[in-house]
């Protein structure tokens, strides 16, 4: 428009349904907001706890397969509840006894071998784990200790593996 | 030359624009128009019908079958108020800053009018300022929700006319006209006098169809008259001012100028030019 030029067709831009659309949109906006918030608080918040104090994993293996065959009915009852009340003893032992500053993340138990990893925030706490397990569970003989180095690299927390087992471990044959 | 295509193809596969839709009680006239991003628009297709005005679902059924036998491709429509409720002027800046809506129009109240101010480009900055009673804004709207249409926007329909006279060669004088805005309706007309500064209507006056009022018109010694509203009414009104106002040029069709993409339409078009131009003014005038 070459008369009054400056203006152009601005006007043609004005739209009446504008504050109820930014009205709708916002409503929409705070309600997602306001589902999304106690459930983001919930998540982060149970990872922080995980991090902290994960929840330990528990596994009992039984042996592959049923008991030998050669068992008769009430042989093979007691050898099941021989087994059962290894695992309570175990348990109740564990619950109990565990030494301070000690936090178990997994416990796998297998025929023969106990596997055992966590977490360890004192430097005597392994070493007196492994005495009261070997000592009072039925797995005496040590197979493998591995731990972080958290103490040692000035972290507060050393991760470990245990592994115990029934049976004497078999001498290494020399060098290869 | 391949980001000229980039754009191209970029424009070919945006969204079509909305659809200017004049919507009243009793009748609705929509327009399909395509805007190319240079050259003049194109006029793909009109309608009008007569609604029911006492059934609102029998009235989104009639719109809902227009949408149906055009096959037009865009459910986005723009629609118009008539200015009787809504208002709308134009303001300094520092004067809208100081005061608000309520201080204009001292009668509207915050609850029950929807107020919107959009600052327009220029030396000096203004607004312009428009509102609403949420009253007609809803019974609008939901006509359009039960037809299964969505509004893209919302205009006011004298600023409606002020678009669809733009391409009209007679409005585009290169010297200042003192040129008058007549919008009729079914009980009367009003007419707007156009400022020479800005090209913004002034409500000016209003009469009814029986009693005339061409006296007040001659007052305002108008050069260019320009004419909107339904047909009957303006060719009667035209037939009245010619025999008042001499040396005056009048002008209801602004689809003079524009092209069609059928050209068997220009007959119907004409004919049914004056109550078309809001619609017009509506679908230029949309949001890109």
């Amino acid at each position: 428009m070459s008369q009054g030029g400056d203006l152009g067709n601005a006007w043609a831009l004005l739209d009446l349904a504008e504050p109820r659309r930014m009205a709708r949109l916002r409503r929409v906006r705070r309600f997602w907001l306001l589902l999304a918030i106690p459930q983001c608080l919930a998540v982060s918040g149970m990872m922080m706890v995980r991090a902290i104090s994960p929840a330990p994993r528990v596994e009992i293996v039984q042996p592959p397969g049923p008991p030998p065959d050669n068992m008769e009915g009430a042989a093979r009852l007691r050898h099941w509840q021989k087994r059962r009340e290894e695992t309570i003893a175990l348990f109740a032992m564990l619950s109990h006894q565990l030494p301070e500053g000690l936090a178990l993340t997994s416990l796998k138990q297998r025929e023969a071998q106990l596997t055992l990893t966590g977490m360890a925030n004192r430097l005597e706490a392994l070493p007196l784990l492994e005495q009261t397990l070997t000592r009072q569970s039925g797995y005496p003989y040590r197979l493998r200790r591995e731990a972080s180095g958290g103490f040692a690299m000035a972290r507060p927390v050393q991760h470990f593996l245990l592994e115990l087992s029934k049976h004497a471990p078999k001498q290494e044959e020399g060098p290869p | 030359m391949w980001l000229r295509k980039l754009a191209d193809w970029a424009a070919s596969t945006a969204a079509p624009p909305p659809i200017g839709l004049e919507l009243r009680p009793d009748r609705f006239a929509l327009l399909h128009v395509d805007r190319p991003a240079a050259g003049p628009p194109h006029i793909l297709g009109h309608a009008r019908h007569r609604l029911p005005s006492s059934d609102p679902g029998a009235a989104a059924a009639v719109l809902h079958d227009a949408w149906a036998r055009l096959a037009l491709p865009n459910h986005r429509v723009v629609v118009s108020l008539p200015s009787p409720p809504a208002r709308f002027t134009l303001l300094p800046t520092a004067a809208w800053m100081k005061s608000g809506a309520a201080a204009i129009w001292p009668d509207i109240t915050a609850g029950q009018w929807t107020c919107v101010a959009r600052l327009l480009p220029g030396q000096p900055a203004r607004v312009l300022v428009g509102a609403v009673p949420n009253e007609a804004l809803e019974s609008a709207l939901t006509l359009l929700d039960l037809a299964g249409l969505a509004a893209a926007q919302v205009q006011i329909d004298v600023l409606a006319l002020l678009t669809a006279y733009r391409h009209t060669p007679a409005w585009t004088g290169d010297t200042p006209l003192a040129r008058l805005l007549i919008h009729a309706d079914d009980d009367g007309y009003r007419w707007y006098r156009l400022s020479p500064t800005d090209g913004l209507p002034e409500a000016t006056g209003e009469a009814t169809h029986e009693t005339g009022g061409f006296a007040a018109l001659a007052d305002q010694h108008p050069e260019r008259v320009f004419l909107a509203g339904p047909a009957a009414r303006v060719r009667t009104l035209l037939t009245d001012l010619q025999a008042t106002l001499q040396d005056v040029r009048f002008c209801s069709n602004p689809f003079a100028g524009l092209p069609l993409t059928h050209d068997q339409d220009r007959r119907s078009l004409t004919a049914q030019a004056p109550e078309l131009s809001v619609a017009l003014g509506l679908a230029l005038g949309a949001h890109r």
